[in-house]
C-alpha cells in the first residue's frame, strides 16, 4: 500500500533529516539562512543535497510547496529524494508504472550531479492548510499594512516593479507580489541556493495544476529576432505583458529550441508512466506574470553575467478531473500518488538531461578553466553554425543515453576520455596564433568510439552518430573553428 | 484582514476574446488555468460572489462550478507512517508483486 495521506509540514522536515542520517555517505542536509515569514512560527527551512563522490559537477534544484494549497508536490519531491537515496544505496533501479529507470541511470544521477531538493518552500502555508484553511495559496508573512501573505511566485527579481498580468499590487490579493522584491524569506532562500551553488544549471519549480511544462518567458510572447526587446531594456518598461502588440521578450533561438526539446523529453517520460499527456508551452501562453521563479533563475545569466545558464521550468502537476478544480489542487491521496509517480519519472528524465557529457567524461582531469572554455565554444562558436548546432544537439538530446552506455563499457569510457583530452586541447587552442588542427588519427579514434557505442544505442542515437561520422572526413586538417563551417 | 475568506466559489470565467481574457487580471483575483479540458478564452477562479457580480458587470460570463467547501477529506500523516508505507511499497515493487 502506498502512504495513507499527505505529509504534515513536520513530516516533510523529518524526511530530510532522516535521509541525511540514514544515507550520510551521499546526502547533506542544508539549513537555509532565512526562517519562514510567520512571526509566530519562524520555521527553519531545509533542503537536501544528494551527491556521491567528489569533484565539480552540474547541479539541479527542485523546489516544491510554493503555493500552500497545492498539496501534491512537497510529498512528490520528498518521495523522489527518498526513492533516489534508497535505489542508490541498494544499487537498484526504480519503476513508475510503465517507465523504469535502471540502476545505471540512478548511479549516473547521484554520482554525476549535485541534486538539491527543497520540497517545501512555504512551511507556514502548509501548516495553515493543514489547520483547515484549505485553499490558502500565499505564505504567512505580515505585510506592511498588516494583511497576511505574499504570493511567493510573484516575489522574485524579474520585472517585479511592473506587476504584469496575473500579478497584483493589492496586499489582500492571492497573487500579491509582496511589499518589495525578495521581501519574503522563502524566496530569499531560493536566491541563496542559486548564489551559493553556482554549478546549478537546471531548475524546476513544481506546482499544481493543469498538466503543463512551462518554460520562460512569462512576461510576454517570445521572439528571437530582436535582442533589444529584452527585460533589461528600460525603453520598454511599462509596455510589456500585452501579448502580440509591439513588445515581445527576446530569447536566443537555440535556447528556445533547447527548452522545447528538453520539455518534450520530460513530457514523454511522464506519459510513459500511465498515459497522461502533459503540454510543453511558453509560460506566457498560460498568462502573463512578473516575479516568477523560473524567469528569475533563467534571467540571472543575462542580468548578472554568470558563466552558466540555468535551464528553468515550472511544472503544473495533475488535472481537474471533469473540471473539478478541488481535485486539481488536492486529489484524494491514492490518486495523488499516481501523479507523483508520473512526475517523479519526468523529473528523473529532466535531471538526466542536465548531465553534461563533456563535464562527466572529463570529471577529475579536465580543469574548471578548460571546461569554461569548452562551454563558451559550445555557446558561441558552435551555436553560430549549423554543423556546430547539430553536434551540440547530439550531446544535448542523447547525453544521458551516451553516458549510460559508457557507464556499462569501461573500454568505451576510456576511449571517450582519450578522445576528449585531445579534442578539448584543439578547442582550447583555437584562439592561439597557430591553432592546432584535427588530424586523421583523432577522427579515426572518434569513428571507432561511435561504432562501439552504436552497437547498443537506441535507433535515434544510431542515426545521430551516423550523421556525425559523415561529417568527420570533412574536418581533417582543419582548426576547431574551421571544422564548424 | 487578509485571512482566508469563506464563501468563495470555484468558477469558470468566459471572456469575449483573448484581449478581454487578459483584462480579467486587473481584478486581482485568484485565477488559474483549467488545463487541457478548458475551452478557449476561459479561465478558472476561486472568487467571492461579489467578484462574480463585478465580472458580470464587465461583460464576462461566469459559471459557478462548486463551493469552496472541501469535497475530499484529507488525512495528514507524520513521517514514520509515511516512510513505513513507502518502504513497503518500494520493496513490493522490487519483488515485482
Amino acid at each position: 500500500m502506498p502512504p495513507a495521506g499527505y505529509m504534515t509540514r513536520s513530516a516533510v522536515e523529518s524526511c530530510l533529516v532522516w535521509l541525511s542520517t540514514a544515507y550520510p555517505a551521499f546526502t547533506q542536509l542544508i539549513t537555509l539562512p532565512n526562517a519562514s515569514a510567520d512571526p509566530a512560527t519562524r520555521h527553519t527551512s531545509r533542503a537536501i543535497r544528494i551527491r556521491s563522490g567528489a569533484g565539480d559537477r552540474n547541479g539541479v534544484l527542485l523546489v516544491g510547496g510554493t503555493h500552500a494549497r497545492e498539496l501534491i508536490n512537497p510529498d512528490l519531491l520528498a518521495g523522489l529524494a527518498f526513492k533516489l537515496c534508497w535505489a542508490y544505496a541498494n544499487n537498484v533501479g526504480l519503476t513508475f508504472g510503465g517507465r523504469s529507470w535502471s540502476s545505471t541511470d540512478i548511479r549516473l544521477l547521484v554520482e554525476g550531479m549535485d541534486i538539491f531538493i527543497l520540497p517545501l518552500l512555504n512551511p507556514d502555508g502548509r501548516e495553515y492548510v493543514q489547520a483547515g484553511n484549505t485553499w490558502w495559496r500565499k505564505n504567512r508573512g505580515v505585510n506592511s499594512d498588516g494583511t497576511r501573505g505574499a504570493d511567493l511566485n510573484r516575489n522574485y527579481d524579474f520585472l517585479w516593479p511592473w506587476a504584469i498580468g496575473a500579478t497584483s499590487t493589492v496586499s489582500t490579493s492571492d497573487v500579491y507580489r509582496g511589499d518589495a522584491v525578495f521581501s519574503e524569506p522563502e524566496t530569499r532562500n531560493v536566491r541563496w541556493l542559486l548564489d551559493t551553488y553556482p554549478d546549478i544549471t537546471c531548475f524546476a519549480d513544481v506546482h499544481s495544476f493543469s498538466e503543463l511544462i512551462l518554460y520562460p518567458w512569462g512576461d510576454d510572447d517570445n521572439q528571437s529576432g530582436d535582442p533589444t526587446q529584452n527585460f533589461l531594456n528600460p525603453a520598454w518598461d511599462g509596455l510589456r505583458g500585452t501579448g502580440g502588440t509591439g513588445y515581445a521578450e527576446y530569447i536566443p533561438s537555440v535556447d528556445q529550441t533547447k527548452y522545447v526539446d528538453r520539455g518534450t523529453s520530460v513530457r514523454d517520460a511522464i506519459t510513459a508512466v500511465r498515459g497522461r499527456a502533459y503540454t510543453v508551452q511558453q509560460s506566457f501562453d498560460l498568462y502573463g506574470t512578473s516575479g516568477v521563479s523560473a524567469d528569475y533563475a533563467y534571467s540571472r545569466f543575462f542580468r548578472r553575467g554568470t558563466k552558466r545558464k540555468i535551464w528553468a521550468y515550472v511544472m503544473e502537476t495533475n488535472f481537474a478531473a471533469g473540471g473539478d478544480s478541488q481535485y486539481g489542487f488536492q486529489p484524494p491521496y491514492a490518486d495523488a500518488t499516481q501523479v507523483m509517480e508520473e512526475v517523479q519519472s519526468g523529473l528523473i528524465q529532466f535531471m538526466l538531461g542536465c548531465l553534461c557529457v563533456v563535464r562527466e567524461v572529463g570529471r577529475g582531469w579536465l580543469s574548471v578553466a578548460a571546461l569554461d572554455r569548452l562551454r563558451v565554444f559550445r555557446d558561441e562558436d558552435m551555436a553560430a553554425s549549423a554543423r556546430g548546432r547539430r553536434w551540440a544537439a547530439l550531446l544535448d538530446t542523447h547525453g544521458d543515453e551516451i553516458l549510460a552506455l559508457l557507464a556499462q563499457d569501461r573500454a568505451a569510457r576510456r576511449a571517450a576520455e582519450t578522445f576528449l583530452e585531445k579534442a578539448s586541447q584543439i578547442v582550447i587552442d583555437a584562439d592561439s596564433d597557430e591553432p592546432a588542427r584535427i588530424d586523421r588519427a583523432l577522427v579515426s579514434q572518434l569513428d571507432r568510439l561511435t561504432v562501439r557505442v552504436e552497437k547498443r544505442a537506441s535507433p535515434s542515437l544510431k542515426k545521430a552518430l551516423a550523421a556525425l561520422r559523415k561529417d568527420m572526413p570533412r574536418v581533417v586538417g582543419k582548426t576547431a573553428r574551421e571544422a564548424l563551417r | 484582514m487578509g485571512e482566508e475568506r469563506s464563501d468563495r466559489v470555484f468558477v469558470t470565467i468566459i471572456a469575449r476574446d483573448a484581449r478581454h481574457l487578459r483584462e480579467v487580471f486587473r481584478f486581482d483575483l485568484d485565477l488559474f488555468e483549467g488545463g487541457a479540458e478548458a475551452k478557449e478564452h476561459t479561465i478558472q477562479g476561486l472568487i467571492t460572489l461579489d467578484d462574480v457580480g463585478r465580472l458580470v458587470e464587465s461583460g464576462y460570463r461566469v459559471s459557478v462550478n462548486d463551493t469552496d467547501r472541501p469535497k475530499h477529506e484529507h488525512r495528514f500523516v507524520e513521517f514514520e507512517e509515511w516512510r513505513d508505507d513507502l518502504f513497503a511499497d518500494l520493496k513490493r515493487d522490487q519483488k515485482g508483486v
